[in-house]
C-alpha cells in the first residue's frame, strides 16, 4: 500500500519535492518559520503546514478520479490539477520521477488575513470537475432528493395555510420566524432519525433529521414566496477543504437554509439544528466555506464563502450578588447565568443529547443511575463546575443545575449556582477596599507577546454582561464611586464599566454597591489589529482589578 | 503412493477435529496456570469500575543467575471485569542496560482452547517516559485481541541481570491491574537460593520487615494507592509495601558492604585516564592559586559539562571514565562526581563520593540496606576551614568535608546543593562506609530574594526596577529558554511576556543577567527595569488602588495568581486497601524560601493608606509569612523541607490560597490634594 501525499492546508513556502510512482517522496522545506503557538489563534490543522497522507487504499477501492482520465494522484502535493501541474500524464507515469519546486499560490488551499479558506480559484478551471466528481455527484444527488422529497406534498400546507401561518402582510423577517416557529413546533428535531423518503412520511412521523427539516422549511418558504435554498456549510474550526479526501464529516457539515428577501441581506437557518433557534448562527460557521444549491438543479452546486460579518445574536449574563462580608471572612456568592441564542445554543451542544437519568433501570423497586448514566452526570457536573469556576474562580456549594437542556430551546437558558467566595475584602481604617468583580482568568490579558504572525479567532464570540452586587448592610455606605468607562477597539470589540450605589432605607435596610460590565467580543480580527486588540485587553484586566471603597459608617451622601 | 499419504492426512485430520475440542480449554496453555481458568471472575471493593482487567493470579518468582545477578519471573493470569469483550494490554518493565526481557509470551483463547500469540505482530518496545531523567528503563507493551469475559488472558515474562551489581531485585506489591491472589516466592537457581524481604511502611516505630515467601490478597490497581499528583506525599518507599529480593548469601549485608561494592565499581572506573586527568588539572589551576580556589575552579569547570541525565540506578550504575569524560565534555551524574574527584586528587585535595537520594517525594529514610535507595551522586571534599563553610557535613563519616554537587551547573564550592537537606545518603568507601542523614552547617533551601522600587509618577503610570537573585521560576524558564544568549533581545521580551499576566500592558526596558561569579560569594541575578502603564485605578476622589507592584511580586517567587486547587485526588474515596500503606501527605520534598521588598516611590505629597496583608493567619506551622507595610512593604515565606505536623492537605491548601490572595491585594495610595487627574497630567507628561 502507498501513501498518496499532499498538502493538508496551504502548501508552505520555498518547498521542493521530488516524487516516484510508488509515492517515494523526497520533501525539503527551507527556512520553516518556528511554531507560534499564538493565543486564540486558528487551529494548526489548517493554518499550520500539515502533510497528509492518504492510504491508495480509498481511492484503488473507489475508483478515486484521479486514477483516471490523464489526471494523477502525484499533482496533489504540487498544485491543484488543472494549474499545468507537472505530473506526467498516462504512459509517462509508470518511468517518471516528478521534481518540482511547490507553488504556494498554486495550492489546494488558500487562507486570507483572516486565516479563512477563500473559495479555490482551481475550482474554476475545467481540471477542477475530475477532483470535484465525487463532490459534484454526492450535491447531484441532494437535487435528486429534492424532488422526490417534495413528489408527495399532500399533507403538507398549502397557500392558504401559509398565508395563515405567516401573513403576507407582516414584514419578511417576522414571516420568516413564524415559518420557523411552525416547523420546529410540527417536526421535532431528532439527530438520530432516519432519512424520510418524502414530505409526507416526515410529516406523519413528527421528528426528522437535520436535513429533512431544512428540507420542510425551504419548502414552507418558497410556497410562501420567500425565495430559499440549502447551503451546506463547513465548520471554519474543521480542516480546510480538500477535495481528496472525499467525505463531508471531517468538515463538520452544516445543513442551512440561505432566505433570501428581496433586495435584502439574506438570513441564514438551521431549522434542523435541535438546540438551534430563529436567531442561532453559531460563529463557527462565520465566513465558512459552502455549498450552495443551485438555482438550475443540473448544474453543479457552486462553492461560496458565507459572510464573515453576519450579526451574531446571544448574550452570555452572569449576575453575581454577595452579602458584604467581614475583613478576611467568606461569604456565599450566588452566579446566576442567563444565556439567548447563541450563547445558549453553545451551552446545549456543551450538556450535549444525553440526559444524566436516561440510562437508570429499576432495581428492587429504585431508580439506579447505571455506569452510562453516571457518566453523563458526571460530565454535566463537570461542565457547571467549570463555568462557576470560568467565572468566578470558586467551586459550587450544594445540589447542581439538572435542567433539561432539550426543553423550551427558543427560551433563554437560565441556571444559579452559588459558592463559598473569599473576596479578600481588607480594612483599611473606617474603610473597607471591596473587590468591584468577582476574580476570574477570563479577564486576564492573553495577549502577550509584542508581535503577531497570525489572525485572532475568539473563542465564544458574542456579548457579555458580568455584574456584582454587593448588599451593603447599615449603617456602611460608599461616598465615592470609581469612574465609569467606555473603551472600543477594532472589529467592534468594547466594553463599559458602570458602578453604582442604591443606599439604604431609612429603616436599616441594605444598600446595593454594584458594577456592570458589558463586553462584545468580535469572532475574528486579522494580524494587523494585534496591537489595538491587545491594548483592549490589557484596559480589560486593569478594569478587572476595580475596588470599592465602603465606609463603615453612614456617610451622609451618595455618590 | 500419494493416494496413501492422502488418506493418511485425511485420517489423522478426522483424528485431530475429534480430539481437539474434547480437550480440555486448557489445551495449549501453560501448566502453573491451568487451576485458575476455570475460576469465576473476582469482585470485591479493591476493583474500580474503571479496572477493566483484574488479576486472578498473580506471581513474581525470585532466582539468582550463575553470575551472582537476580532474575524475576512474571506470572499472571488475568480476567476482564465487564460484561463486554475486552482487549488486553500489558506492559512489561524492564531495564535494557542491564537486564534482558526473556521469553514473553502470552496466551489469549482460540478455536481450541489458549493459544499463544505472535508478539512480533502485536507487541511494542518502548522507552520509559515517565521520569524527568533519562533512564534505560523500557516497555514492552502488548495487546491482545478482545477477549470474552468468561475467557481469562495469561502472562509471563522474566527479567534478568546481567550483571552481578547491585545482586538485589525490587518489586511492588500493586501493579496496573487489581490482582485477587498474589504470591512472591524466592526458588534456588545457579547461585544459590534467594532471600525476600517485605517492607510495610511503618507509623512511628519505623517500617515493618518479614522475611520469605509473601502471600497477599485483594490489591488494588496501584494508581489508587499511590497518587502521584499528590505534591505531598512520601516517597513511594516510604508509602506502600515493596519487596527487596538478594542472593541468600547476602541476606545480612550492612550499609557498609553495599558501600564496598559501590566504590568497587567507582575504583575500577577511574583506573582510567590518570595522565589526562592530571594535565587538565595542571591547565586549570595555577601555582599562586590556594586550597580553596583550587578547588572552586575544579568545581565550576566540573559544573559546567554538558549534562547528561542518567540518574544512579537503572542502567547506571558504571560511570563513564574521566578520560572519557574529558574527550566527550558531557557527563552525568556518577561520571561529574568521579571526575571532579579524580581532579581533585590530582590536586592534592581530598574527596569522597556520596551516594544519595533527590526526589520530588520526600524519603526520610531507607530501612534496609540496598542501593536502590538512592538515584543521585555526589562528592564531600575536605579542605582546610571547610569546616567554616554553610556546606559542611554536620553529620556522618565526613563530618566536617563540604558537600558539593557537580552535577548543578551553577554548583559554588562552598554553597550547599539544593535538595539534600535531610536526605538519606552513603559515604561510598572500601570497608568503612556508613548511612547516614545529609545535614550541613547551614541547611539548603531553595531561596529567592526580589528587591523592587517603583516609581509612581503623576498621570498614573510608574517606572519599576528590579533586582531578582536565587532559584526564582522566572531564572530556571529563562535558563530553558536559551533567552541569555539574548539573540534578538529575547532575554527582556522574555522577562516581559513573562510579567505581563501580572501586570498588563508592562513593558520591560532593560534586562540583564549576571551569573554566579567562580569565586562565590553571591547567586546569579537578574535585573530588569521598566514600565507600568496606568499602574493605578481609582477607587472615587483622590484614592487610588495599585496591583500591578505586588502581583509582579508573587508571579516572580511563583505564587499562583488565582489560587491554587487539589489535584491529588483523595477528594474521592478509593477502592479498599487491604495491606498497609502511610499515604497521608505530610512531607514538603523541597524547601523554599521566598523574600520581597518592594519599595514606592511617589509625588510629593502623595501617601500609602494601605498595604496588602494577610486577613486571617496561617493554620498550620508548615508555612510561615511574614509581612510588614508603610512606604515599604515586604514579604518573607518560608517553606521548611520535611516531615510537618499537625497539618492536613486542605489546611495546606488553604494557606496557600491565603498566602495567593495575598498577593491579588492592591496597594491603597492617597493623592496630595491639589494633584491634577491622570489623564490631565499625562498629557501635560507628554507635553514636558
Amino acid at each position: 500500500m502507498a501513501w498518496i501525499p499532499f498538502f493538508l492546508g496551504p502548501p508552505p513556502p520555498r518547498a521542493h519535492a521530488s516524487l516516484d510512482q510508488g509515492f517515494d517522496l523526497d520533501l525539503v522545506l527551507s527556512d520553516l518559520p518556528p511554531d507560534r503557538n499564538e493565543a486564540y489563534d486558528p487551529p494548526g490543522i489548517r493554518s499550520g503546514f500539515a502533510l497528509g497522507l492518504m492510504p491508495e487504499l480509498i481511492s484503488t477501492r473507489r475508483r478515486h478520479p484521479y486514477s483516471k482520465g490523464g489526471v494523477t494522484k502525484y499533482g496533489v502535493l504540487f498544485g491543484a490539477p488543472g494549474w499545468n501541474d507537472p505530473a506526467p500524464k498516462g504512459s509517462e507515469i509508470s518511468d517518471k520521477r516528478i521534481e518540482s519546486e511547490i507553488d504556494p499560490s498554486r495550492g489546494m488551499a488558500a487562507l486570507d488575513d483572516l486565516g479563512l479558506q477563500v473559495v479555490p480559484a482551481w475550482v474554476s478551471t475545467p481540471g477542477s470537475q475530475a477532483v470535484m466528481s465525487w463532490w459534484n455527484r454526492v450535491l447531484e444527488n441532494i437535487n435528486k432528493r429534492f424532488d422526490k422529497f417534495f413528489r408527495h406534498t399532500s399533507k403538507a400546507e398549502g397557500a392558504a395555510d401559509l398565508d395563515k401561518i405567516a401573513p403576507v402582510s407582516l414584514p419578511v423577517k417576522e414571516r420568516v420566524a413564524r415559518l420557523f416557529a411552525y416547523v420546529r413546533e410540527k417536526i421535532h428535531p431528532d439527530p438520530e432519525a432516519r432519512t424520510q423518503k418524502n414530505l409526507n412520511r416526515l410529516l406523519r412521523d413528527g421528528n426528522g433529521g437535520e436535513r429533512d427539516i431544512a428540507l420542510y422549511l425551504i419548502y414552507l418558504l418558497r410556497e410562501a414566496h420567500i425565495p430559499a435554498r440549502m447551503v451546506i456549510a463547513l465548520s471554519r474550526y474543521a480542516p480546510t477543504f480538500q477535495p481528496i479526501l472525499e467525505d463531508f464529516r471531517p468538515y463538520s457539515p452544516s445543513y442551512m437554509v440561505q432566505v433570501s428577501p428581496p433586495g435584502k441581506k439574506p438570513i441564514y437557518l438551521m431549522p434542523g439544528d435541535i438546540f438551534a433557534t430563529v436567531q442561532t448562527f453559531p460563529d463557527v460557521y462565520l465566513g465558512a466555506l459552502a455549498f450552495r444549491q443551485p438555482d438550475d438543479p443540473r448544474t453543479p452546486w457552486p462553492m461560496i464563502c458565507l459572510p464573515k460579518n453576519l450579526p451574531l445574536h446571544g448574550t452570555t449574563s452572569i449576575a453575581c450578588s454577595a452579602a458584604l462580608p467581614v475583613e478576611g471572612a467568606k461569604t456565599p456568592l450566588e452566579v446566576k447565568t442567563t444565556l439567548t441564542d447563541n450563547a445558549a445554543y453553545d451551552f446545549r451542544w456543551r450538556l450535549g443529547l444525553t440526559k444524566p437519568t436516561v440510562k437508570g433501570e429499576m432495581v428492587d423497586g429504585k431508580v439506579v443511575v447505571t455506569s452510562r448514566g453516571k457518566k453523563v452526570t458526571d460530565k454535566w457536573d463537570k461542565i457547571y463546575r467549570n463555568w462557576m469556576d470560568i467565572w468566578t474562580n470558586i467551586k459550587p456549594d450544594g445540589d447542581l443545575p439538572r435542567l433539561d437542556n432539550r426543553k423550551d430551546v427558543e427560551k433563554p437558558l437560565t441556571f444559579a449556582m452559588k459558592g463559598a467566595w473569599n473576596p479578600g475584602v481588607r480594612s483599611i481604617g473606617p474603610r473597607l477596599l471591596v473587590p468591584a468583580f468577582p476574580s476570574s482568568d477570563i479577564f486576564t490579558n492573553p495577549f502577550q507577546t509584542d508581535r503577531r504572525f497570525g489572525p485572532i479567532w475568539w473563542p465564544n464570540a458574542g456579548d457579555y454582561e458580568i455584574s456584582l452586587s454587593w448588599s451593603i448592610p447599615a449603617p456602611y455606605g460608599v461616598r465615592q464611586l470609581p469612574k465609569n468607562e467606555s473603551v472600543k477597539g477594532p472589529g467592534g470589540l468594547f466594553y463599559t464599566a458602570a458602578y453604582s450605589y442604591t443606599p439604604g432605607g431609612k429603616k436599616g435596610t441594605a444598600g446595593t454597591l454594584k458594577a456592570d460590565l458589558k463586553l462584545h467580543l468580535p469572532p475574528m480580527l486579522p494580524a494587523s489589529d494585534y496591537e489595538a486588540a491587545r491594548m483592549f485587553c490589557e484596559r480589560l484586566q486593569r478594569v478587572s482589578e476595580t475596588r470599592f471603597l465602603v465606609d463603615t459608617t453612614q456617610p451622609e451622601t451618595a455618590p | 503412493m500419494t493416494g496413501w499419504i492422502r488418506r493418511l492426512c485425511f485420517a489423522a485430520g478426522a483424528a485431530a477435529m475429534v480430539l481437539i475440542p474434547a480437550a480440555s480449554t486448557a489445551a495449549f496453555s501453560p501448566e502453573w496456570a491451568r487451576p485458575y481458568l476455570k475460576r469465576p471472575t473476582p469482585s470485591g471493593a479493591y476493583i474500580t469500575k474503571k479496572d477493566h482487567w483484574v488479576a486472578v493470579y498473580k506471581s513474581i518468582i525470585f532466582s539468582t543467575t550463575p553470575h551472582g545477578g537476580m532474575a524475576a519471573t512474571y506470572r499472571m493470569v488475568l480476567a476482564p471485569t465487564g460484561r463486554e469483550p475486552r482487549r488486553l494490554l500489558i506492559a512489561m518493565d524492564y531495564d535494557s542496560e542491564t537486564q534482558t526481557l526473556e521469553n514473553p509470551q502470552v496466551w489469549e483463547p482460540g478455536v481450541f482452547g489458549y493459544k499463544r500469540i505472535n508478539l512480533a505482530k502485536t507487541s511494542l518496545d518502548f522507552p520509559d517516559l515517565s521520569s524527568d531523567a533519562l533512564t534505560s528503563g523500557r516497555f514492552r507493551f502488548i495487546s491482545t485481541k478482545a477477549i470474552a469475559p468468561d475467557k481469562r488472558a495469561i502472562v509471563t515474562w522474566k527479567v534478568t541481570d546481567r550483571f552481578a551489581f547491585p545482586g538485589e531485585m525490587l518489586a511492588w506489591p500493586f501493579g496496573m491491574y487489581p490482582a485477587e491472589k498474589l504470591v512472591i516466592r524466592g526458588v534456588a537457581a545457579g547461585g544459590g537460593a534467594v532471600h525476600i524481604t517485605y517492607v510495610t511502611p511503618g507509623g512511628k516505630g519505623g517500617a515493618a520487615m518479614k522475611t520469605g515467601p509473601v502471600h497477599l490478597e485483594n490489591l488494588p490497581a496501584l494508581r489508587y494507592v499511590y497518587k502521584w499528583g499528590n505534591p505531598w506525599l512520601p516517597s513511594r518507599f516510604q508509602a506502600i509495601p515493596f519487596i527487596l529480593a538478594v542472593p541468600e548469601k547476602a541476606a545480612g549485608r550492612t550499609w557498609a558492604d553495599v558501600s564496598s561494592a559501590v566504590d568497587r565499581i567507582f575504583v575500577e572506573a577511574g583506573k582510567d585516564g590518570a595522565a589526562s586527568v592530571k594535565r587538565k588539572a595542571d591547565s586549570l589551576i595555577s601555582a599562586d592559586m590556594g586550597e580553596k580556589a583550587r578547588i572552586d575552579v575544579l568545581v565550576r569547570f566540573v559544573a559546567g559539562l554538558a549534562y547528561r541525565n542518567v540518574q544512579w540506578g537503572r542502567g547506571a550504575y558504571t560511570p563513564a571514565s574521566p578520560s572519557e569524560t574529558l574527550r566527550s565534555m558531557t557527563a552525568d551524574c556518577k561520571a561529574k562526581a568521579l571526575l571532579l574527584m579524580k581532579l581533585l586528587e590530582a590536586v592534592g585535595v581530598h574527596s569522597n563520593l556520596v551516594l544519595c537520594r533527590v526526589d520530588d517525594h520526600y524519603l526520610a529514610d531507607f530501612p534496609l540496606p540496598a542501593s536502590a535507595a538512592f538515584n543521585h551522586v555526589v562528592l564531600a571534599v575536605k579542605c582546610k576551614g571547610g569546616e567554616t563553610l554553610p556546606a559542611s557535613l554536620t553529620t556522618g563519616p565526613g563530618k566536617g568535608w563540604v558537600l558539593v554537587d557537580p552535577t548543578d551547573p551553577q554548583a559554588v564550592f562552598g554553597r550547599q546543593p539544593m535538595g539534600l537537606e535531610g536526605a538519606c545518603a552513603l559515604w561510598v568507601a572500601p570497608s568503612d562506609g556508613a548511612y547516614f542523614h545529609v545535614h550541613t552547617r547551614q541547611p539548603a533551601l531553595m531561596s529567592m530574594d526580589i528587591r523592587e522600587t517603583v516609581t509612581v509618577r503623576e498621570s498614573g503610570d510608574a517606572g519599576f526596577s528590579l533586582r531578582l537573585h536565587g532559584s526564582a521560576d522566572l531564572l530556571e524558564q529563562l535558563v530553558s529558554s536559551k533567552a541569555f544568549n539574548n539573540k534578538d533581545n529575547a532575554l527582556r521580551r522574555d522577562c516581559e511576556e513573562y510579567l505581563q499576566s501580572a501586570a498588563p500592558g508592562l513593558r520591560v526596558e532593560r534586562a540583564a543577567y549576571r551569573a554566579a561569579p567562580l569565586s562565590g560569594g553571591r547567586p546569579s541575578e537578574l535585573t530588569l527595569v521598566g514600565e507600568i502603564p496606568q499602574a493605578m485605578q481609582g477607587v472615587g476622589g483622590q484614592l487610588y488602588t495599585m496591583l500591578a507592584p505586588v502581583a509582579i511580586l508573587g508571579r516572580i517567587l511563583g505564587i499562583a495568581r488565582l489560587g491554587y486547587e487539589w489535584r491529588g485526588g483523595a477528594d474521592k474515596p478509593g477502592p479498599a486497601v487491604t495491606v498497609p500503606c502511610v499515604l497521608k501527605p505530610d512531607y514538603q520534598a523541597i524547601g523554599v524560601e521566598r523574600s520581597a521588598l518592594l519599595t514606592l516611590v511617589f509625588p510629593k505629597g502623595w501617601s500609602v493608606k494601605g498595604t496588602p496583608s494577610l486577613n486571617a493567619g496561617l493554620s498550620s506551622p508548615w508555612l510561615t509569612v511574614k509581612v510588614s507595610g508603610g512606604g515599604s512593604w515586604s514579604v518573607k515565606i518560608s517553606e521548611p523541607r520535611g516531615a510537618f505536623h499537625g497539618g492536613s492537605d486542605k489546611k495546606r491548601l488553604e494557606d496557600m490560597n491565603r498566602l495567593a490572595s495575598l498577593f491579588r491585594q492592591p496597594i491603597l495610595v492617597q493623592r496630595a490634594g491639589g494633584s491634577k487627574d491622570p489623564a490631565h497630567a499625562k498629557e501635560r507628561e507628554k507635553r514636558d
